[in-house]
């Protein structure tokens, strides 16, 4: 009991902290945010028995690429713009808006008839290391893992490419 | 089967284009220079020994590889060819045409070949993850090659555009996969299949909103109305030589991926996907026809011309999708996209040659003033490119678009072939205008002596006539890998 009532504690910090990502003005205060949205969705990772996805998010997500993200905009030296008149949004924001309300909607309704199912059993050492490195090494995702690796590489290889000083 | 052998027989073709791009890769990071023909032989050779590959294991019987990752069938081996023959053209344009714009960087090729090896795994894919993967390595690809002409500022602003609205819609894609398993709880597309089977009818919601977020990835990524608006301006801006490869593998791979997830699993609920379905492909097929119609720059028209066909395409898919094994043509939608791929490729050849004396692309439709008589061969062989995508007879593309209306209307599909049909008649304007410009107006046309371009337009014109006039074997061949799929 306690675990759904954290996790749907959880789960509420992520969508607020997901909301101020998009609505911050500062791109520092966004990143932030982001920060915050990552770690809660850590903690509902844990909370799910996917400790491995938990820790891993903790480590890349909101280690290694939030880091990456402060870097760049403190390097881009974005100034934040000045404040806008209360209640005006652009006509491109109200069709986010829509659009995200309408995926909403479709979400929650097709959500509908599966929260009332009961939880199947977890397999047999589900979410350990060793699991997971079975799945990724020998059996069923060999060969996802290993393209994206060459996903990886591509996305270099594209990087150096359009970045180099002189190619 | 043991994943050693998996390795070895069934992914030759992916883990060679994925190895050669390796090597040429750290061989452009140490021969500076780059020595242009080594590299661009070294990937020519790769991609067309990747082909011979496919096609001597065209006639083996369909396996499963990698646990059900990838699907070893004639519905892959078809597609496939499409894909490497429109890499084998973009890579026989590119050379010339990538020195004439001044980009000499061995990169390109490596690039070239990982896009080919992600497309080939999205055309064999059988996971919804495996696609995906397989489409990011393409897509990341292609963003790239199409900013690779870095002092081009319309270049880099249309690949930014590509990358930003690419991204999105992958993200999208992906979205409707982890809805897609939330729903049914595999992303294996047989899986999918076998689930949507057990349901009878009663489908869940969260696998309805999760196919129609696929419908938007998958629409995107072929170019579809109203998911197109990237088009125009990505193939105006990138490199001919890329937008050919953009033309030709993108598109056949995109597809073969689209096809096998509507025929192969969604159409087990073929009800609530073919109306989704045939207003993108109604609408596709009318906005890329009379957008074409007004375009003056070559490219430009060429890139609402793939957006026409990409419409034609999705008839052929609704047609199958909603008739199913009982289909009179199955093969209509493979055939058309080989035969697609082949008449691009070689108007690509032609446009590719279009470049000013600072490389620049002079793709205005005045620059083929009077090219019939000076360049008859040439002329000739993009008239013969032309016919063949307004669909007139004797090319293929008349064979195959005779067989894409005919199998819209045995399955039912009389709408949609009467809203193709008004637009192939204006497709007829726009694809005749260009002859008109080479054979009745004078003027001073200059053209790159491209030697292996040319080759490229003959190649492919050969070709075109070939199975316009004997389309018998191949269409069997496009039957059969269209039915493997249906299972």
């Amino acid at each position: 009991m306690s675990e759904s009532v954290l996790f749907y504690l959880f789960s509420f910090l992520a969508v607020l902290a997901g909301l101020s990502v998009v609505m911050q003005r500062s791109p520092i205060a966004s990143a932030l945010s982001l920060v915050v949205c990552f770690f809660a969705l850590a903690a509902d990772y844990a909370l799910l028995d996917a400790h491995f996805v938990a820790v891993v998010q903790v480590l890349v997500y909101a280690g290694a690429i939030m880091v990456l993200f402060i870097f760049v905009i403190m390097l881009l030296n974005i100034r934040e713009p000045g404040p806008t008149p209360f209640g005006l949004i652009s006509r491109r924001g109200l069709l986010g808006i829509g659009v995200a309300a309408l995926l909403g909607v479709g979400l929650i309704a097709g959500l509908d008839g599966l929260v009332h199912r009961p939880a199947p059993e977890l397999p047999e050492g589900y979410g350990t290391i060793h699991n997971i490195g079975e799945q990724l090494f020998s059996d069923r995702y060999l060969l996802p893992f290993e393209a994206v690796s060459l996903l990886l590489t591509v996305g270099m290889i594209g990087a150096v490419v359009l970045a180099k000083r002189e190619v | 089967m043991s994943p050693v052998t998996d390795w070895m027989l069934l992914s030759a073709p992916l883990l060679l284009l994925a190895a050669m791009g390796v090597v040429l890769m750290v061989l452009s990071a140490v021969m500076r220079p780059m020595p242009r023909t080594l590299f661009w032989g070294l990937a020519c050779g790769t991609v067309a020994l990747s082909l011979g590959l496919v096609a001597r294991s065209a006639g083996e019987p369909a396996s499963d590889a990698f646990a059900g990752m990838l699907r070893v069938d004639a519905y892959g081996h078809f597609f496939a060819c499409a894909v490497l023959l429109g890499g084998l053209f973009a890579l026989l344009i590119s050379d010339g045409y990538m020195d004439r714009i001044g980009v000499r960087v061995g990169e390109f090729y490596s690039l070239v070949l990982f896009a080919l090896c992600g497309m080939l795994g999205m055309v064999y894919s059988s996971d919804l993850m495996m696609t995906f993967i397989a489409l990011e390595v393409m897509s990341i690809a292609v963003y790239t090659l199409c900013a690779i002409k870095r002092a081009d500022e319309r270049a880099v602003e249309s690949a930014f555009k590509y990358f930003i609205l690419g991204a999105f819609s992958s993200g999208i894609l992906l979205y409707g996969v982890a809805m897609v398993y939330g729903a049914t709880g595999t992303t294996s597309l047989t899986g999918i299949a076998h689930f949507l089977a057990a349901s009878h009818g009663d489908v869940p919601r969260l696998l309805l909103l999760g196919g129609a977020l696929l419908l938007v990835g998958f629409g995107f990524k072929v170019a579809s109305v109203p998911f197109h608006m990237w088009a125009p301006d990505v193939y105006q801006g990138a490199p001919t030589a890329v937008t050919a490869l953009m033309a030709t593998g993108v598109k056949a791979a995109s597809f073969a991926a689209f096809g096998r997830v509507v025929i192969g699993t969604f159409s087990e609920d073929a009800s609530h996907w073919a109306g989704g379905l045939w207003w993108m492909a109604a609408l596709t097929m009318l906005v890329g026809n009379v957008g074409a119609l007004v375009q003056d720059d070559l490219k430009r028209m060429f890139a609402y011309s793939s957006i026409a066909h990409a419409g034609y395409l999705l008839m052929a898919l609704s047609s199958v999708t909603t008739a199913g094994d009982t289909h009179p043509a199955l093969g209509s939608l493979a055939f058309y996209m080989l035969a697609y791929t082949l008449m691009n490729a070689g108007a690509f050849a032609v446009l590719s040659q279009m470049t000013d004396e600072h490389g620049a692309d002079a793709t205005h439709i005045d620059r083929l003033s009077g090219l019939g008589k000076k360049h008859p061969m040439v002329a000739l062989g993009l008239s013969i490119c032309l016919i063949s995508l307004a669909g007139l007879p004797p090319t293929m593309g008349f064979v195959g678009k005779f067989y894409l209306f005919s199998a819209a209307v045995g399955a039912g599909q009389l709408g949609l072939a009467v809203v193709g049909a008004v637009g192939a008649a204006a497709g007829v304007y726009y694809y005749l205008r260009p002859m008109i410009y080479m054979y009745m107006r004078d003027g001073e046309p200059e053209l790159a002596s491209d030697g292996r371009a040319r080759v490229a337009l003959a190649i492919t014109t050969a070709l075109l006539l070939a199975f316009g006039l004997m389309p018998g074997s191949v269409l069997e061949w496009a039957d059969a890998s269209v039915r493997s799929v249906l299972g």
